[in-house]
């Protein structure tokens, strides 16, 4: 760990409009009575250190909807094509929770590693720096705990700051943190400063509630693919896909055409495993006929087959989708099941010691 | 930021290359499978452009989208890409609306091959069914071009109707050749037929290629496959001797939107030609 800097509640203002010169500024802000990562005209918008927002922060690299490319009026004239929508603007994204920063790191192996990169994602995070705000308000619905993590984890963010009684503690992260960092001149943090911003994001991680979730779930779930522990938690899931929209790290999309008078557009948005109409095949056959194999997938897919694919739970316990299903499905209780439900299994198993 | 494996930007993936459609040709008599011979616009996509037997393309129609399909040509036939289409809903209905001389677009190659390396020096048991044969017509014509690499080759290729058999010039010119056991089946008899009747399975069984030293190749709808199976176990093969291709639905093709999945297996880059032993191993969810 490097040193710590202060960055004092009167020098604030200054500080986020040195951002700002840096690159547009995205941070959470009040929009519609609702906490939100959006774009932030300056210092006076911003809301640093509250709990975390009803949506994640994926869209500043990973839009809800956006253009791949554009193509002309006539349809099959190609040289009208132009795919220059890449978007290599600077940015600050500014406050984001420690799980969201922590997110990231595993989009960056779906869309940045792999037989080919995506563009368009990779273009908004080389040019995006991420200051992470560490969680002084874990939730109830919070588990970041169960992955190792915490309130103060600095993972995938380049500059983490602790606030302290609206001052801030800084600390350079990244390579790119600690360049920009040089050009703050913020003075050295006193050691008073840092035992109370590692006293308060302590206390946060006290709250949190111990839990035990993700160790041998990899191995729980191996067995457990024909089990009908998936048509008992998915009967009540309306298939809103609610859960996954939220999510920071669910990053299924589709691929459509939309037809204007003057040309059209090649559109991504997001999409989701929790949807009939998914995996649907043209003769009208579906590998996934019923939300139990959906939401299977959905479990599967986070703790099972991107840790074997990608090294990382598709999950970060930011607890979004706990707060944001409609039916009140909760994950935890769900791995809770599969791993009873191994351990059921492993008793009943003839031959083995259960 | 900077840091992070994202820094190298290689092309595109989501941009389709440009392609002339040179000839439309109808392939069964219902007319809902139509094959489709592109050539390259840009000369540079040309040059770059390689690919095996097995793999597919996503065809792209500006205001429609795209849809994957295998491709039916084979490297060794310059100067034309061939993908055989069936009707099926938006993509597919605006291509078979399309004339010699439109333009489309293609992404791709992408997809894994046939086990080209492993068939080498092996006989080779090729079976396919319905409209389930275009990256079939790509291996044969491969491994007839390299013909002395190869044992025995047998093809088993079944119909519900004589019109609905597809490539009949290739089917026909394969019959002529000596070095190439081709049958052909319809599933009841019909007036003028002088070939095989019967279903798959049991003409599979009749057939009997031996499993010694071979590679089975199947590619059809999931009813004749699921009744081949057995029948080529019965002959000896083993599940790591018998390949086949899956048709999951997909839309980027890249392994990025998620839809292909089979397990922690993505069809469109671990697959789509899987060897029974390999999906022995997943989920059934294909
Ligand atoms: C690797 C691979 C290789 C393939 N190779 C070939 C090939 O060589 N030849 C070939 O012909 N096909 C091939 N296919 C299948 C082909 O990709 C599909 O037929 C094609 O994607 C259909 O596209 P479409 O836009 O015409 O159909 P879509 O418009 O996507 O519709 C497909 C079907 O989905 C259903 N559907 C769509 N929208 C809705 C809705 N809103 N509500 C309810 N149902 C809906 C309908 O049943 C419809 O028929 C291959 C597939 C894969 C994965
Ligand atoms: S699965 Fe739920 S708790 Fe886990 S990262 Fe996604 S929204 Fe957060
Ligand atoms: S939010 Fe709840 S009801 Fe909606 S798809 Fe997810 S689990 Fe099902
Ligand atoms: S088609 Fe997108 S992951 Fe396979």
């Amino acid at each position: 760990m490097g040193e710590k800097y202060l960055l004092t509640k009167d020098n604030l203002t200054a500080w986020i409009s040195q951002l700002q010169q840096h690159g547009r500024l995205i941070a959470p802000v009040m929009r519609a009575d609702e906490l939100r990562y959006d774009y932030a005209d300056g210092a006076r918008e911003v809301v640093l250190g509250q709990h975390n927002t009803r949506r994640s922060a994926k869209w500043v690299f990973f839009p809800q909807h956006e253009v791949l490319l554009r193509y002309g009026k006539r349809l099959d004239d190609y040289s009208q094509i132009t795919d220059t929508v890449i978007d290599n603007t600077p940015q600050v994204l500014l406050g984001v929770t420690p799980c969201d920063a922590r997110s990231f790191v595993m989009l960056d192996r779906i869309f940045g590693q792999g037989t080919c990169q995506d563009p368009y994602y990779c273009a908004r995070r080389a040019n995006t720096l991420v200051i992470a705000c560490a969680c002084a308000h874990p939730t109830s619905t919070c588990f970041c705990n169960a992955f190792g993590s915490g309130p103060a984890d600095s993972t995938g963010a380049d500059v983490l700051l602790y606030p302290v009684d609206g001052d801030y503690v800084v600390e350079l992260v990244s390579d790119a943190g600690k360049q920009i960092g040089l050009d703050w001149h913020l003075p050295l943090a006193n050691e008073a400063a840092i035992e109370r911003a590692e006293a308060i994001t302590a206390a946060a991680a006290e709250r949190l509630q111990p839990i035990e979730l993700t160790a041998g779930i990899e191995q729980d779930l191996a067995g457990l693919f024909e089990s009908g522990l998936w048509r008992e938690v998915a009967e009540k899931c309306i298939a809103c896909g609610t859960c996954t929209y939220n999510c920071p790290e669910c990053h299924c999309f589709n691929i459509v055409d939309s037809e204007l008078a003057s040309g059209g557009a090649r559109l991504r948005g997001w999409d989701a495993c929790m949807f009939p109409q998914f995996t649907a095949q043209a003769s009208g056959y579906n590998p996934r006929p019923d939300q139990a194999s959906r939401w299977r997938q959905r479990v599967m897919h986070k703790f099972s087959y991107l840790p074997a694919n990608v090294g990382l739970f598709g999950c970060v316990g930011c607890g979004r989708c706990i707060v944001s299903c409609p039916v009140r499905l909760d994950i935890r209780q769900v791995l809770q099941r599969v791993h009873q439900e191994a351990l059921t299994r492993a008793a009943a198993a003839p031959g083995k010691e259960g | 930021m900077s840091e992070r494996s994202c820094g190298q930007l290689c092309h595109n993936p989501y941009l389709p290359l440009p392609m002339l459609i040179m000839r439309i040709a109808d392939e069964v008599d219902d007319r809902t499978i139509k094959s489709f011979d592109l050539a390259f616009k840009n000369v540079n996509d040309a040059d770059q452009f390689t690919y095996t037997p097995g793999q597919f393309c996503e065809l792209s129609i500006f205001g429609q989208g795209e849809a994957p399909f295998g491709i039916a040509s084979s490297p060794v036939e310059t100067g034309f890409l061939r993908f055989t289409v069936k009707q099926a809903g938006v993509v597919t209905s605006k291509l078979h609306s399309l004339k010699e001389g439109d333009s489309i677009g293609i992404r791709g190659p992408l997809g894994n091959t046939f086990p080209l390396e492993l068939m080498h020096g092996k006989n080779i048991v090729v079976i396919g069914g319905g409209f389930a044969f275009t990256t079939l017509r790509s291996l044969i014509i491969t491994l007839l071009d390299q013909r002395a690499d190869y044992g025995d080759i047998t093809v088993v290729y079944g119909a519900r109707t004589p019109g609905l058999l597809m490539y009949k010039n290739d089917l026909n010119a394969w019959e002529q050749r000596g070095d190439i056991k081709v049958v052909q089946t319809i599933d009841v008899a019909a007036p003028g037929w002088e070939r095989q009747v019967g279903f798959v399975p049991a003409v599979v069984e009749q057939t009997a290629p031996s499993a010694a030293n071979t590679v089975g190749i199947i590619c059809g709808p999931p009813v004749m496959i699921r009744f081949t199976l057995p029948v080529m176990t019965k002959l000896g093969f083993g599940s790591e001797q018998i390949y086949t291709s899956l048709e999951n639905r997909m839309k980027c093709g890249i392994g990025k939107c998620g839809r292909c999945n089979v397990g922690r297996k993505y069809v469109c880059l671990d697959g789509p030609v899987f060897s029974m032993a390999q999906l022995a191993e997943l989920p059934a969810e294909y």
